[in-house]
């Protein structure tokens, strides 16, 4: 800002006094469906309460103090500050019968935050494998991804490259 | 703007001076009324999946696939059917697709995202392998920093098992919204 009085998020006014501003609200993106093999991750197992892990070689973040904490690009845990958040998440496994389904919750500390399921079971089951969650933060607070409920997953060598191009996830700042 | 000194948004100071933020959230595209999505039959890798305006159907309208300001527009196939968009505007845009596709037995089929050249820019979405005859909509979704005005994007078919195909006829199955960040 040179002469201006006043910009709202570096948008000052015109020569009449108007200010147009979009709301400059927070996101970031970890998931971006590059390809890089599961067993390339720090993933030692798929069964249910092992870690999981997201991919990205470049995460976008606009939310100030938000940080990843990754292993060669593998998301091991993010750090949000006080605020209010909204996260989406998705992913996709690789199993070993027609029958199958996972679900994949996030955590803090051995808190579940809410989960989302994937799979194909018999005639039932049906979902659009996205999971939401809504968090209220006084402080900063690490969270992470953990395998829930699942039945005829495939090994972290057989997973391939699907974890990375299929798992991705969102957060908002909405508050 | 009249009297008063400054306005944001179009909004003007009340007389105590308090100035009330309308956050303008540039919602950038929406296309509305969509009933099906899934053509072509018998999806091949490679092909281009296809939305469908339900309000559309049977007519030549260049009205469908209407969106709320200028950021964004379809990529028509035809009259009524989009395989794509495009962002008009540079910047981030957050998109979220739902499609869906008849399937028999464990048909299957992966959708994803891409620029011009097929270079994906977000991650793949799964439909499939059920015992189901519709496999459900899911969400496809990306996040694209735009930063050539009028790059084009399209819903490619990037895997197939057996033969998905046909567009389903239900209502309500099918949306995309482009959201400028």
């Amino acid at each position: 800002m040179s002469h201006n009085a006043i910009e709202i998020n570096n948008n000052t006014p015109d020569r009449a006094g108007d200010i147009t501003a979009t709301a400059a609200i927070g996101y970031a993106r970890f998931g971006q469906g590059e390809s890089s093999a599961y067993s390339n991750s720090p993933a030692t197992g798929m069964s249910s309460g092992d870690s999981y892990y997201f991919y990205d070689t470049s995460p976008t973040s606009t939310i100030t103090g938000l940080s990843f904490t990754t292993t060669s690009d593998w998301c091991t845990s993010f750090t949000l500050p006080a605020g209010d958040y909204i996260v989406q998440w998705a992913f996709h496994v690789e199993n070993t019968a027609s029958s199958w389904h996972q679900k994949l919750q996030l955590m803090q500390g051995a808190t579940s935050y809410g989960g989302c399921f994937i799979g194909a079971t018999s005639n039932a089951e049906q979902s659009n494998g996205w999971g939401t969650a809504y968090l209220s933060i006084s402080s900063d607070t690490s969270y992470d991804w953990d395998l829930s409920t699942g039945a005829n997953i495939d090994t972290v060598a057989n997973q391939g490259t699907t974890p990375s191009q299929y798992g991705v996830f969102y957060i908002w700042k909405v508050g | 703007m009249s009297h008063n000194i400054i306005s944001l948004n179009g909004e003007t100071p009340s007389v105590d001076g308090t100035l009330a933020f309308n956050e303008n959230h540039d919602y950038a595209a929406k296309v509305t009324d969509l009933n099906h999505s899934g053509s072509p039959n018998n999806a091949q890798v490679g092909d281009y999946a296809q939305i469908r305006d339900a309000s559309g159907a049977g007519t030549a309208d260049a009205s469908y696939f209407s969106f709320i300001d200028a950021d964004a527009s379809a990529i028509k196939s035809n009259t009524s059917y989009s395989m794509g968009f495009t962002l008009e505007a540079v910047g981030v845009f957050y998109v979220e697709l739902v499609m869906k596709f008849i399937a028999d037995a464990n048909d299957a089929i992966v959708i994803q995202i891409v620029d011009s050249a097929n270079n994906p820019v977000g991650p793949k979405a799964y439909y499939g392998n059920t015992v189901r005859e519709y496999i459900y909509p899911t969400t496809i979704t990306a996040l694209i920093d735009n930063t050539t005005a009028g790059s084009n994007y399209y819903y490619r078919v990037q895997e197939v098992t057996n033969t998905p195909g046909q567009p389903t006829p239900n209502s309500g199955s099918s949306y995309l919204k482009c959201i400028k960040l």
